[in-house]
């Protein structure tokens, strides 16, 4: 037994070498995952769905408007609303979990490019159920791009005042103003369930959120960027596949998403962009490290980055990718090496789960 | 009991009582039920068998074949009938022989659902197959199907506890790794993430915790088969089973494994233990003894089948650089719960004729979680490679060149390029060979 009693007193000891032996390192990694959880539901997140709420509103009333008087000034204020609450969905795109999943935004209200055969024929038979499947590309913003921009202004009003086009744009605002109205009302009641699921799982709330998170911006990598660049077509360039093709808000928007996208990575409040506890917060606490630099850091640079390339851009979005093609590859690589950051170094850190399903731990 | 035959056969051929077996048989065949309905009722079936697009393959299993959705929930049928069968001894050894082909099937028909505690059900229903597991307390006895038996040799149940012993000390020896020892990985990664738990929860915030966990988690997987097989200390050391699993199960989504190990370990306990089991159940003991005097081919292949499992996990130090980073000789090898591991891939296909290029994202054909298992296992990385080439080549591209643009993060450490960009991997073979075009770690 005097082995054994021996053999124990050397395991404690180099236990305690072992344990002990980080000086720099924390000894406790304790964050507040229900205050961070929150901060996003009641200063970013709410208040984003509200302004998507007012914005899609606004731009239902606007059409109205238009549909009664078609007139230059009121497409005029169509054209601004459909902006505002364009921009404002970009808010909604990093938080398609919970009702964002439940309601289908990004199917909804964002699928591009739109098929402009579907819309006409659409119009001309005027018989539609903007809620079936087969005409997510004949609604929501990129239905209303086409609509309002395919012409120029003075041929968009003319064709306006024919009663079935003009009641066309009516039901796809109306149909983005309810999406607004649910979405809004039912992170109301989700809040609750929001901050109360404090586990990493994949249905907890970080989790979703962190999943959501990713699948979004691989959203933008891929259909903003790199589907008109070429990059699923061995090359060969599709730029009528951007966003907002027809009004050329293509550049606009994805810098709004991107805005949003580090502004739900740092818990930055919306509107204001207070800096409040974040994602890059929790990450210093557990003191993640790419190399050696703090990953939060690397994180933020790389957005900045990414918003440098896209104001390097001396034209639209659709002609640099003619153009310009290098610049637009360089904006497509930062987008891929931000995806990397995002989706392995970060979840990986954070013990976020992808899946219910059984492991072993790898 | 009746007469003994231990001067005749050895240890191995010793005469012991069949209870231990039986009641084994009884429950591994109520859990492999319990786990196949849950894993039915999470609709995993459909999740992991018949919404995927494509399977990836184990090396040299590539010609295993999906099944087609109602071929699936049919076997997953016949399994809840076998091992409903095997716990009652209704026609035995043809049920042992069905869940053995059937899970192991199941097992084949993708590499990236790959879990060490599937691999050790599919080898103990392996091994059951040629135990006399239903010969007492049956219905195959009940029906005069087969003669009752009181006693067995007792490699039958040697095993079974070899097995579980061999699970238990190599999944301790893995742990022997600077990793875990020096650093607590992945613990100090995985545990802070579960602060929310009651009771427990703040705790896990501490790293002397992780270490503790790290250190503690080792010494039990190494002595607990030890401490088990003794008298002294085998009552000590069941509750630490208990305790330990319970606790693993808290902590991590390790799905039926603790219940798996926690009813597992009780054929260590001794035969009157589960004599009393089954006599309370109303087994009388009858039965002859089941003489066996000489080796016949189950016994040596039982004994090559071990001599196998021996060597198999060590394959590893067959293969240069750092066995978490390249896996090669990773699986089947009893390593749980030792990295943090995640990864991120796209290839990039070249058409030599027009240089012309595309990224293709495998997440597009893929689930997540056999995206998450292909970014950071090269010979998936490799499979899936050639798979590309020859969707290629179906759509008019004359020998198209893949490459794999990957970054991997392991323990928490920094994600770095995994495999060499430059290669071409539609020209490189699958197999057991080393695997050069994976980058070295650092």
């Amino acid at each position: 037994m005097s082995f054994l009693r021996n053999l124990f007193i050397v395991l404690t000891l180099l236990f305690l070498v072992a344990s002990c032996k980080k000086e720099d390192g924390k000894s406790t990694v304790s964050f507040d995952r229900e205050a961070l959880l929150i901060h996003y539901a009641d200063d970013l997140i709410l208040p984003a769905t509200l302004d998507f709420q007012m914005r899609t509103d606004d731009l239902y009333q606007k059409s109205l408007d238009l549909k009664n008087n078609p007139d230059s000034a009121r497409l005029s204020f169509v054209k601004q609303a459909l902006e505002d609450a364009w921009m404002a969905y970009q808010w909604m795109a990093p938080i398609e979990f919970g009702p964002g999943e439940d309601l289908a935004l990004r199917f909804t209200a964002d699928i591009f490019p739109a098929d402009t055969a579907l819309i006409e024929n659409n119009i001309s038979t005027g018989s539609y159920d903007l809620t079936a499947i087969g005409n997510a590309p004949a609604r929501g913003f990129p239905a209303l791009d086409y609509l309002l921009f395919h012409k120029e202004h003075s041929a968009v009003v003319a064709e306006l005042s024919q009663a079935g086009r003009a009641q066309y744009v009516v039901d796809l605002a109306s149909q983005l103003r309810d999406l607004g109205a649910e979405m809004n009302s039912r992170w109301q009641n989700y809040r609750s369930i929001f901050v109360s699921s404090l586990g990493v799982d994949v249905g907890s709330s970080l989790g979703q959120f962190v999943n959501a998170f990713n699948k979004a911006h691989e959203v933008t990598k891929n259909a903003r960027v790199g589907i008109p660049l070429g990059k699923r077509s061995l090359g060969q360039p599709f730029p009528e596949k951007v966003e907002a093709v027809y009004s050329g808000l293509s550049r606009k928007l994805l810098r709004e998403n991107i805005i949003a996208e580090q502004a739900f990575f740092k818990g930055n409040s919306f509107p204001t962009g207070s800096d409040g506890l974040g994602l890059d917060d929790y990450l210093n606490t557990l003191e993640a490290y790419h190399g050696n630099r703090l990953l939060a850091e690397v994180i933020e640079d790389q957005f900045d980055q990414i918003l440098l390339d896209e104001a390097d851009l001396a034209v639209s979005l659709r002609e640099a990718i003619s153009v310009e093609t290098p610049n637009v590859e360089v904006l497509y690589q930062d987008l891929q090496e931000q995806v990397i950051y995002l989706k392995t170094d970060m979840p990986s850190i954070l013990g976020i789960q992808i899946t219910y399903q059984d492991n072993d731990g790898d | 009991m009746t007469e003994s035959t231990e001067n005749r056969g050895g240890f191995l051929f010793r005469q012991v009582g069949i209870a231990p077996l039986v009641v084994f048989r009884i429950l591994f065949g109520v859990m492999m039920f319990s786990a196949t309905l849950r894993f039915i009722l999470k609709g995993w079936v459909y999740e992991q068998f018949v919404a995927p697009e494509h399977h990836l393959k184990y090396p040299f299993f590539e010609w295993v074949p999906d099944p087609t959705e109602w071929v699936i929930y049919l076997l997953f049928a016949l399994l809840l009938i076998s091992t409903l069968f095997i716990a009652i001894g209704f026609l035995y050894r043809i049920m042992a022989i069905t869940y053995f082909l059937i899970f192991s099937y199941v097992e084949l028909i993708d590499a990236t659902y790959y879990l060490n505690h599937y691999y050790f059900i599919s080898l103990v229903a392996g091994i059951m197959i040629f135990l006399p597991a239903g010969r007492a307390f049956s219905v195959d006895v009940r029906m005069g199907w087969v003669n009752p038996k009181s006693s067995v040799p007792s490699y039958s149940i040697l095993s079974i506890k070899g097995l579980l012993a061999l699970v238990y000390f190599y999944a301790g020896l893995a742990k022997l790794n600077p990793d875990w020892i020096l650093e607590a990985l992945p613990l100090r990664l995985w545990l802070p993430s579960q602060s929310h738990l009651p009771l427990v929860g703040k705790s896990l915030d501490h790293l002397w915790v992780a270490y503790a966990f790290s250190w503690l988690g080792a010494l039990y997987d190494l002595s607990i088969p030890f401490l088990l097989s003794s008298k002294r200390t085998r009552k000590w050391a069941y509750l630490s089973v208990i305790i330990f699993h319970s606790l693993t199960a808290m902590l991590f989504q390790i799905g039926m494994f603790p219940w798996v190990m926690i009813v597992s370990t009780l054929i260590f306990f001794p035969e009157g233990f589960h004599r009393s089991i089954l006599s309370r159940l109303g087994w009388k003991g009858e039965g002859d003894p089941f003489n066996v005097h000489r080796p016949s081919l189950i016994q040596i292949s039982l004994i090559l089948f071990f001599a196998f499992q021996i060597l198999w996990p060590w394959r590893f130090l067959a293969y240069p650089g750092k066995l978490f980073w390249t896996e090669q000789g990773y699986r089947l090898g009893w390593r749980v719960m030792l990295m943090e591991k995640a990864g991120y891939i796209t290839y990039r296909v070249v058409d030599p004729g027009t240089e012309a290029e595309m990224e293709v994202d495998p997440s597009e054909h893929l689930t997540p979680v056999q995206v998450k298992m292909l970014a950071t296992q090269p010979d998936l990385i490799l499979q899936y490679a050639h798979f590309i080439e020859q969707q290629m080549i179906r759509n008019g591209v004359d020998s198209p060149q893949v490459y794999a643009d990957v970054h991997v993060t392991l323990q928490g450490h920094g994600s770095r390029r995994f495999v060499d960009p430059n290669v071409d991997l539609s020209k490189e073979k699958e197999g057991f060979h080393h695997k050069t075009w994976v980058l070295p770690y650092e």
